[in-house]
């Protein structure tokens, strides 16, 4: 059976740009450059990773059966460069578990960060 | 963009296979949309492919450490030997990368000095690379010859072709399948928007087909179609297709008006064929072989062997022909050979050394880079030999040692060449400014090859500044026990000192060897702007004028439209002479022909001699300020004189009249461009000028009246009043009025012909002095650096001389020694090795004697200069030190 990327250590081993790949994955599939510019825009310019290190991330995930690569969807319409089809990235049903399980922990943290007033929204609003 | 992509795949090999297989392209093509998508011009986009790669080795490297694709678990099990030796690389290259961080104005001078000295021969490489390595872009490149006339006898040189021969050599070599006569000339371009001049290759048959290249478009010219009354077909230029047919395949069968010709489109030739020196379009010699024979010389021949490497035995197949014609016709053909160059060395033939001595002058800034950062390095030894001695103990062996401290060499070799290639980018960009005059300039960028240059040069640097650095610091690891780890030993600092100062006085020496090139380069320009041209330059501006032949065919209208556009000229203001020439000064056009004496005996084909002929408006000495040294000038009235008259030159006379007065004797020219080639009675003599360029000295000349021969491309000379206004303007206008069929073309003043002409002197001083001033400044660096150590290393033996009662004067003098005795004994070593070698400068020198003592005494005191100020600064510093101070110093 194939190991979950979060329980590996019984901690989260997903960095922020792991999570971003795989939050703006969750949107959809998506061609190399376009992960890039996505990860940059939500994250608000906090992550930008660079070319090497994104596919470096890529790598990982896929080895970790998190994200796969995809044709699109409509093979006659597939836009291609210089020629070459494009690759594009699509998020797993296990990629999937993951992000949401990251996103709850995150959700949690948060949650406990209200409540003792870190954030703008917590109690005393 | 196609660099940047290759300089990403060769990156991506830092990545393991596997790694590359399955993301490499997709990597690859958000490399090309990230750069496509900046918007911050070159030098951002140059350090974007800069960063990228960067970081791409680096995360490469990581990858082939801690494989990604491997589930994390195994990984270890399967770790080679390979990546273990990697992974102790990357742990020193950090823990080097580190250390440099550590002390950043060290690591920054070294990054700095290398980065110079890469840079510089990038660029150079750059240049060279584009021009003299790089292949033509045709098929069997080595395969594409020209060929030309080589006259031996009294007036040997280079010279055109004529088409007989051409056909001759075709058809008697077997190595030459093909020869086309190739000229170049001005044609108006009529009927579409305003009239303008272009450049034109006349050709004997289609150029394409030689060049083994295929019209992008119809059809290439055909041997057919040459000859006088062949039909008027044209092919044009890529970008003139795309500029005047927006690129559209009607345009085939269109006709073109070119010197009011009608010429129809039969073909477009491919992008980027412009052969020869950017003509713009192509149409048929027309020749007719019978006005234009054998002794006609007017063409080049370009064309191809049957394979690259036949030009050997092209070249002897066409000594045979040559010596054949020269039995068969000797009138014509004595004293004439074909000289067979490929047409890349033809091309490059002006250029080569010039660049080839730049290359090793930029070569020689690097070598004294390199020296400074070895005796920096080497400075630094003394202090890490604890650092090494721990190292030892703790079991590395020497080699490992050694490893390590090439290793730290080498990131910041890396660092500098980096640096070096974004300089290169830089010198490259301003190269259009520095001259025009390379050929195949376009093409001069940072590709694939400057890229491996540059890393061999990283990697040979490495070794040369790194070695000698790891081999002291290692050994101080050996000798010194633990106990003594942190100082060296006094003999090590002692034979340490002495080899810096060794390194010192090649430095010196090599500067010295810049210095003395960048002064003769100098006395050179000088010189050639000082030469005595023979004429006025001074508020002279000319232009051309091409009248279409169809419109003025014969002389006498040719003569009244000059006469009238020259007095009409003259009625500006500010104008304060004007006459017209063909065959101008320091200018295009030229027609030579034999002289023959009337009165006297022909003489043997072996001793004619030449004149260059030129042809003359009224007034024509008086307005350019050639002074007549007999007889008179030429006038109006000699436009319609029955008997045509000349005035010839200084150099004629003495070859033709040494010893009687040419005053009324009749000479004959035998060029013929139409107007047959009659006697002329000489009434004048001029002196010489340098028509052809200012470094070649005059030839016998004869200048003839225009309304007797009178060519309808003229060049029209204004001279103007000092701060008289620019007379182009007004000048277009009159022209525009009395023909707009003749457009003004190569619009120039005189300054600015003679610039071209120095240009290239100019191009290798400019260039030649920044490398020296350069090498100087390192030296003057190592210099310092090495004086100042030493001193600081002496500080309490001084202090202590200075407690005894030594005076201060007595320790600036000791300390001055140090540095001086390096430099003085470099800089003989240089003078000598610079006048040895002074032959290699001939290439690219003008009238100076490459030995000129002047130049070495001034290139040695301004070096004794600089080498003084960089020994005087440290040792003041240290002559003024406090006796108490220093002593306490421990």
């Amino acid at each position: 059976m194939r190991e979950t990327y979060l329980a590996r250590d019984g901690v989260s081993a997903m960095s922020p740009t792991d999570f971003h790949v795989l939050l703006v994955l969750a949107g959809g599939e998506l061609y190399g450059y376009a992960i890039l510019k996505a990860v940059e825009q939500e994250s608000g310019g906090a992550v930008r990773p660079e070319i090497g290190s994104l596919y470096r991330v890529l790598a990982r995930l896929m080895a970790h059966g998190l994200v796969d690569e995809v044709t699109p969807a409509d093979t006659n319409d597939a836009p291609a460069h210089r020629g070459r089809p494009r690759r594009y990235y699509a998020l797993t049903r296990e990629g999937r578990q993951a992000l949401e399980g990251e996103a709850e922990r995150i959700s949690g943290a948060l949650d406990i960060a209200k409540s003792r007033a870190l954030l703008a929204d917590g109690p005393q609003s | 963009m196609s660099v940047a992509r290759r300089v990403i795949v060769i990156a991506l090999r830092a990545y393991p296979a596997a790694f590359r297989d399955r993301l490499g392209d997709s990597l690859l093509e958000t490399f090309e949309l990230a750069y496509e998508d900046r918007s911050d011009g070159l030098l951002g986009r140059a350090l974007f492919v800069a960063g990228t790669t960067a970081r791409l080795v680096v995360d490469g490297l990581r990858e082939r450490l801690r494989p990604s694709f491997v589930a994390r678990r195994e990984s270890p099990r399967f770790r080679s030997t390979l990546s273990s030796r990697l992974s102790w690389a990357a742990k020193e290259l950090s823990f080097a990368t580190r250390s440099f961080l550590k002390r950043p104005a060290f690591s920054m001078m070294i990054v700095a000095t290398l980065a110079i000295g890469f840079g510089g021969n990038a660029a150079i490489f750059s240049i060279v690379n584009a021009v003299l390595l790089e292949p033509l872009p045709y098929e069997d490149p080595a395969g594409i010859i020209t060929v030309v006339a080589d006259w031996r006898g009294p007036d040997p040189g280079l010279g055109s072709m004529s088409y007989p021969d051409i056909v001759d050599l075709e058809e008697g070599s077997e190595a030459i399948t093909s020869l086309v006569g190739v000229n170049r000339t001005s044609l108006t371009l009529m009927g579409q928007g305003e009239a303008r001049v272009i450049e034109v290759g006349r050709v004997t048959k289609g150029l394409l087909d030689s060049f083994r290249i295929a019209p992008a478009l119809g059809r290439d010219l055909r041997a057919d179609e040459f000859g006088d009354g062949g039909p008027t077909v044209v092919v044009l230029s890529y970008p003139f297709w795309q500029s005047h047919f927006a690129g559209s395949t009607s345009a085939l069968g269109k006709t073109l008006e070119l010197g009011g010709y009608d010429y129809e489109i039969v073909g477009v030739a491919p992008e980027g064929f412009d052969y020869p020196d950017g003509a713009v379009v192509w149409i048929p010699r027309r020749l007719d072989p019978e006005d234009c024979g054998r002794g006609c010389h007017t063409m080049v021949g370009v064309g191809r062997l049957h394979r690259g490497d036949a030009l050997d035995r092209a070249r002897l197949e066409a000594a045979q022909v040559a010596e054949n014609l020269e039995a068969a016709y000797p009138d014509e053909n004595a004293n004439k050979g074909f000289l067979v160059r490929s047409l890349r060395d033809q091309t490059v033939a002006d250029v080569r050394s010039g660049l080839f001595l730049l290359l090793g002058a930029v070569g020689l800034v690097l070598l004294i880079a390199c020296a400074n950062v070895a005796s920096l390095l080497l400075a630094r030894a003394s202090s890490r030999g604890g650092e090494m001695a721990i190292r030892t103990a703790l079991g590395a062996g020497r080699g490992h040692l050694i490893g390590q401290t090439l290793l730290e060499s080498f990131v910041l070799s890396a660092v500098g060449g980096v640096i070096g290639l974004a300089l290169a980018q830089l010198v490259l960009l301003g190269l259009p400014r520095l001259t025009e005059s390379l050929p195949r300039m376009d093409q001069i960028t940072i590709d694939p090859r400057v890229l491996a240059f540059t890393a061999a040069t990283v990697l040979v640097t490495t070794f040369v500044f790194g070695l000698a650095p790891a081999l002291a610091m290692t050994r101080t690891s050996l000798r010194s026990g633990l106990g003594h780890a942190a100082t060296a030993s006094a003999g090590q600092t002692v034979g340490r000192h002495r080899f810096r100062r060794s390194i010192l006085v090649g430095e010196v020496a090599l500067s010295t060897l810049l210095l003395v090139g960048a002064g003769l380069l100098l006395k050179s320009f000088t010189a050639l702007y000082a030469v005595d041209v023979g004429f006025e330059t001074r508020g002279v501006s000319r232009f051309n004028v091409l009248l279409p032949e169809s419109r003025y065919e014969s002389v006498d209208a040719v003569r009244l439209f000059y006469r009238d556009l020259e007095a009409r000229l003259e009625t500006l203001p500010g104008v304060d002479a004007v006459a017209s020439v063909w065959g101008p000064p320091l200018g295009r056009g030229r027609a030579t022909g034999n002289v023959i004496v009337s009165g006297r005996p022909e003489p043997p084909p072996e001793l004619e001699r030449e004149a260059s002929i030129h042809s003359v408006g009224p007034g024509w000495f008086e307005t350019m300020r050639v002074a007549l040294v007999r007889g008179r000038g030429l006038t109006a009235e000699d436009d319609r004189s029955d008997v045509p008259v000349a005035v010839v030159n200084e150099t004629f006379v003495r070859q033709h009249f040494p010893d009687e007065d040419p005053i009324g004797r009749e000479v004959e020219v035998t060029v013929d461009l139409g107007y047959g080639s009659p006697p002329f009675r000489i009434v004048g003599v001029s002196t010489d000028i340098r028509s052809r360029g200012l470094a070649v000295d005059p030839e016998a000349q004869i200048y003839v009246p225009h309304g007797v021969f009178g060519p309808e491309n003229m060049t029209v000379s204004m001279r103007t009043l000092p701060d008289a206004p620019s007379p182009f303007p007004a000048a277009r206008a009159i022209l525009a009025e009395m023909e707009p069929m003749a457009p003004m073309y190569r619009v120039e003043t005189m300054r600015e012909a003679l610039d071209k002409h120095v240009a290239p002197t100019r191009f290798y001083l400019i260039l030649t002095g920044a490398f020296a001033v350069l090498a100087a400044l390192l030296a003057a660096v190592g210099l310092y650096g090495v004086v100042s150590e030493s001193a600081a290393a002496r500080t309490r033996e001084i202090g202590l001389r200075l407690a005894l009662g030594a005076r201060g004067s007595a320790v600036l003098r000791l300390v001055l020694t140090q540095g001086m005795v390096p430099a003085i004994v470099g800089l003989a070593v240089g003078l000598i090795a610079a006048f040895l070698g002074a032959r290699v400068m001939d290439a690219v020198a003008y009238a100076v004697d490459p030995r000129d003592p002047w130049i070495y005494v001034s290139s040695a005191g301004l070096l004794l200069v600089v080498a003084l100020v960089a020994t005087l600064i440290p040792a003041a510093r240290v002559s003024r030190v406090d006796p108490v101070r220093a002593l306490k110093l421990d």
